[in-house]
């Protein structure tokens, strides 16, 4: 792999190209995702936010220990969603989150075959131990695509974050060492 | 343990016939279950539990084995 930290970064599977977004990528699209309640509905982001904000959002990921991965779907480079990444390389583990804002690709194992290509990288590529995500309990579709994909759940946060409309929501912590995947990919 | 009604509410959940559910079915061995299947899979247990899953309960869902067992509590 090419890439040096700094750089723009960018992944490929058979139908899709994840890939490092700039500010100024940030259209009517990218903006719509965070207005669309369903999308948004387990999201820990604030709704409805103006496009200046999430450009300040987007410019906050420094291709280095962070990054928002746009994911574009093939043919076209159509956006559909986006990863986020934080990577503590100190203590050896990233933080991942992603968000699929074309509901046409829910439930098309767009999640699975792009965290993959993803986790491919974390774990070859930057060499890291363990990859965490959090999400919420009621996100039974998140829920699914961790534990196909091999992730333990580790743990139950408690009311940890206040969603959308107000009610607090439990969250799971889910956890999958470098071994594991290894042992899942075959090597 | 009986386990055509765990059998019949995954298929309808993943949208197929009972019969093409194995005994042994998992997500790791049935492709029709997929993330939409499980929303819909959750939505159906609790549905005919009357209530909500608790975390810990809805997170061990992985197999015919498991809805059969939360369904026989």
């Amino acid at each position: 792999m090419n890439w040096k930290p700094g750089q723009p970064l960018r992944l490929e599977t058979d139908g899709f190209v994840l890939r490092s977004m700039a500010a100024s990528e940030v259209d009517d699209r990218f903006v719509g995702w965070f207005a669309d309640r369903a999308v948004m509905e387990h999201v820990a982001m604030p709704m409805n936010l103006p496009r200046e904000r999430l450009q300040r959002f987007v410019a906050g990921f420094d291709n280095k220990s962070t990054f928002l991965l746009r994911i574009d779907a093939k043919p076209g480079d159509v956006p559909i969603g986006y990863f986020r990444v934080w990577c503590y390389f100190s203590y050896g583990y990233a933080k991942t989150a992603v968000v699929i804002g074309d509901r046409d690709y829910w439930g098309r194992k767009t999640v699975l075959e792009t965290r993959a290509r993803l986790l491919d990288f974390l774990f070859d590529g930057l060499r890291l131990h363990k990859v965490t995500g959090a999400v919420y309990t009621r996100n039974m579709a998140a829920v699914f695509n961790y534990k196909v994909q091999g992730f333990r759940c580790e743990g139950i946060l408690r009311e940890q974050e206040r969603g959308h409309d107000g009610g607090w929501r439990d969250v799971y912590l889910f956890g999958l060492l470098d071994r594991e995947w290894r042992a899942r990919r075959g090597r | 343990m009986d386990d055509s009604d765990a059998r019949n509410l995954l298929a309808q959940a993943l949208e197929v016939d009972p019969d093409l559910v194995a005994a042994d079915a998992s997500v790791a061995t049935l492709e029709a279950w997929d993330s939409l299947a499980h929303v819909r899979l959750i939505a159906a247990l609790e549905m005919r539990l009357g209530r909500q899953l608790t975390p810990e309960e809805a997170v061990a869902i992985a197999s015919l084995d498991d809805i059969a067992a939360l369904l026989a509590r």
